[in-house]
């Protein structure tokens, strides 16, 4: 459908129109959970968080550009805590259909902000971000929509040791979303 | 407009150069919470290291010499005596008590996922070899040989590096049998008792009803231990770093069980004596005649707990060439860091069996060490605390043979203990 949508004639006129993707600023807020089965997702419960986000235009009628950050601190019913902060650069694609509902694809990555209970360390993990909105308009400036997103932090790159399992994190999160139009 | 697009095309931008020159953190942050650096061993037993196998009989607490007949003489073998066990979890705190106005989860620390059962799969309905299936299943069997020998390792999660007073230990059930109900002193009419255990009918009572649940001290029956089984003058200091420790937690209950009598006439439904298996009354003497008393043992369950790096302890062989015959049950030896004092109302740091020639304390961090004998040569009788041999399986009288340095990763070796100093007296 991809496919047959990107090469559809119907939608020749679009390149001919200049930037009309909106640049938009966005809140949201959510559940984050461990990705069920992974083995973070046996230590910490979801929890609730939220979020806010920037997209701006590049010279394309198909891509933007997203930065973002959100704030969850995942629990546990005994001593586990992790704070998660991840803060991404994505590539944004909207599916280029002619629906009251736009479709987005993120893919991007960047860097996650972690701190963890009861160990007590915190730093940097590389994250590698993916994400799927979807969003209606409700007026000239006020869009309301859905957001899925999937972050990966990289920890196995560090050097494991003797009697130790080095894991990685995958972490999905599900938020109500609100953007706003920066250029109405 | 226009520039406000410009302004937003280099926010992303800005990000980016911030994000790379941020240092990815040098420690694993989300392996942590994976892997654990505490094993909780859960070991049932006075010693920490080679524990004598179960007497043959349990003890018979002095109240019994009133009685005749059944009551009086048919002791339970070791054997013969059934013993649920279920505990729903383990837990710290580093204050000294939880006041009213906190809120459990701000007092206490939580480490312990998951309840554990113990059973000894003996017995109802008269079959020795009664098996509660959803006991078995949750590895219940194991887990009561593993808790009298060489210890259970309780599942546990770390817990914030600091130092813990508080541990509070919070049985469910204590499920001892049998326990025969008389309908008078001469032994008629016994009718076995029966309660639950996960729900299935089993031989015995649930010493956590009553019986361990009131301080014997608690005339009025006022105050229920929130557990049986809490100490608050603990110092458990949590070592810092990464390296895996071992907190090892010693309740004291293999070779300490009596038979006692309640004497309830008229009490109950069941007009007369009741025999049951609980804790011996080491501490104070059981009640049997009061009828409020009798039902308060509670305190006669001792526990202790430590720390240590396995990475970083040494062993202490104790050599004694007396003749093991020469102790009574009951003996054992233990060691005390140097400085600290004993007190024979708990447990020592650690003890070990006496055996032929002696046995060997492993696990002992680096330092100096007190080693002491430890004999049961007292009871608590109506009478009062009288001198009498091996009657209650607690050891009340101490005395200090010697101090040895211990080093870490290697066993020191104590003198012949039997040629030194006071020890080279039998027990005291």
């Amino acid at each position: 459908m991809l496919v047959v949508s990107l090469t559809s004639p119907l939608l020749a006129q679009y390149e001919e129109e200049d930037f009309h993707l909106q640049p938009v600023m966005g809140v949201w807020f959510g559940p984050m959970t461990p990705f069920p089965g992974t083995e973070l997702s046996k230590v910490l419960n979801a929890a609730l968080g939220g979020g806010g986000f920037f997209r701006i235009n590049i010279p394309s009628n198909t891509f933007q550009l997203e930065t973002g950050v959100s704030f969850f601190t995942l629990t546990s019913l005994l001593t586990e805590r992790l704070t998660v902060i991840p803060i991404y650069l994505a590539g944004v694609y909207k599916l280029p259909v002619d629906f009251a509902l736009s479709f987005y694809f993120k893919a991007g990555g960047g860097m996650g902000y972690f701190a963890n209970k009861p160990e007590g360390n915190n730093g940097y993990l590389p994250v590698f971000y993916g994400g799927f909105e979807t969003s209606f308009p409700a007026g000239k400036v006020v869009n309301i929509g859905v957001r899925f997103d999937y972050y990966f932090a990289y920890e196995t790159w560090m050097k494991p040791q003797a009697n130790y399992k080095m894991i990685d994190g995958h972490f999905i999160s599900i938020g109500i979303m609100a953007n706003f139009n920066m250029n109405p | 407009m226009r520039n406000m697009k410009k302004t937003f095309l280099y926010l992303p931008l800005a990000g980016a150069v911030f994000a790379v020159t941020l240092t990815c953190s040098q420690v694993p942050l989300l392996s942590d919470l994976y892997n654990n650096r505490i094993t909780l061993v859960l070991k049932g037993t006075y010693e920490s290291n080679t524990p004598y196998g179960w007497n043959t009989s349990v003890y018979t607490d002095d109240s019994l010499a009133s009685y005749t007949g059944a009551i009086a003489t048919s002791t339970p073998l070791q054997s013969n005596v059934s013993l649920y066990l279920d505990i729903a979890d383990i837990r710290l705190s580093t204050g000294t008590g939880k006041p009213a106005n906190v809120a459990p989860q701000d007092y206490w620390t939580y480490f312990t996922p998951k309840r554990e059962v113990f059973c000894s799969n003996n017995y109802a309905n008269g079959n020795l070899s009664y098996k509660i299936l959803s006991c078995y299943n949750d590895n219940g069997d194991q887990n009561y040989l593993d808790l009298f020998s060489s210890g259970f390792t309780f599942p546990a999660v770390d817990v914030p590096q600091t130092t813990y007073k508080h541990m509070a230990i919070f049985f469910r059930k204590v499920i001892a049998g049998p326990a025969i109900a008389y309908s008078d002193a001469a032994s008629n009419g016994p009718t076995t008792q029966t309660t639950t255990f996960d729900n299935r009918f089993l031989d015995g009572i649930n010493l956590m009803d009553s019986i361990v649940q009131y301080d014997l001290s608690d005339t009025t029956k006022a105050t229920p231990l929130l557990f049986p089984l809490q100490r608050t003058d603990l110092l458990l200091e949590i070592p810092p770093g990464r390296d895996p420790y071992v907190m090892e937690v010693r309740i004291f209950l293999k070779n300490l069980l009596m038979k006692h009598v309640i004497q309830h006439n008229g009490g109950v439904s069941t007009a007369g004596p009741l025999t049951f298996v609980g804790p011996s009354d080491w501490k104070l003497n059981h009640a049997s005649t009061d009828l409020t008393g009798a039902y308060q043992m509670g305190g006669n369950i001792a526990f202790t707990a430590r720390i240590y790096d396995p990475a970083n302890v040494g062993n202490l062989k104790i050599v004694d060439n007396w003749n093991t015959a020469a102790y009574s049950s009951g003996a054992y030896y233990a060691v005390l860091p140097t400085g600290t004092i004993y007190n024979t109302n708990t447990l020592p740091y650690a003890a070990t069996s006496v055996g032929a020639g002696g046995g060997t304390i492993t696990n002992l961090p680096p330092g100096s060490y007190d080693i002491y004998r430890t004999c049961d040569k007292k009871q608590w009788q109506s009478g009062g605390f009288v001198a009498v041999d091996g009657k209650d399986g607690y050891p009340e009288t101490v005395v200090k043979c010697d101090t040895k340095v211990v080093t870490a990763g290697s066993t020191t070796n104590s003198a012949d203990l039997s040629l030194v100093g006071a020890c080279t007296a039998a027990c005291p």
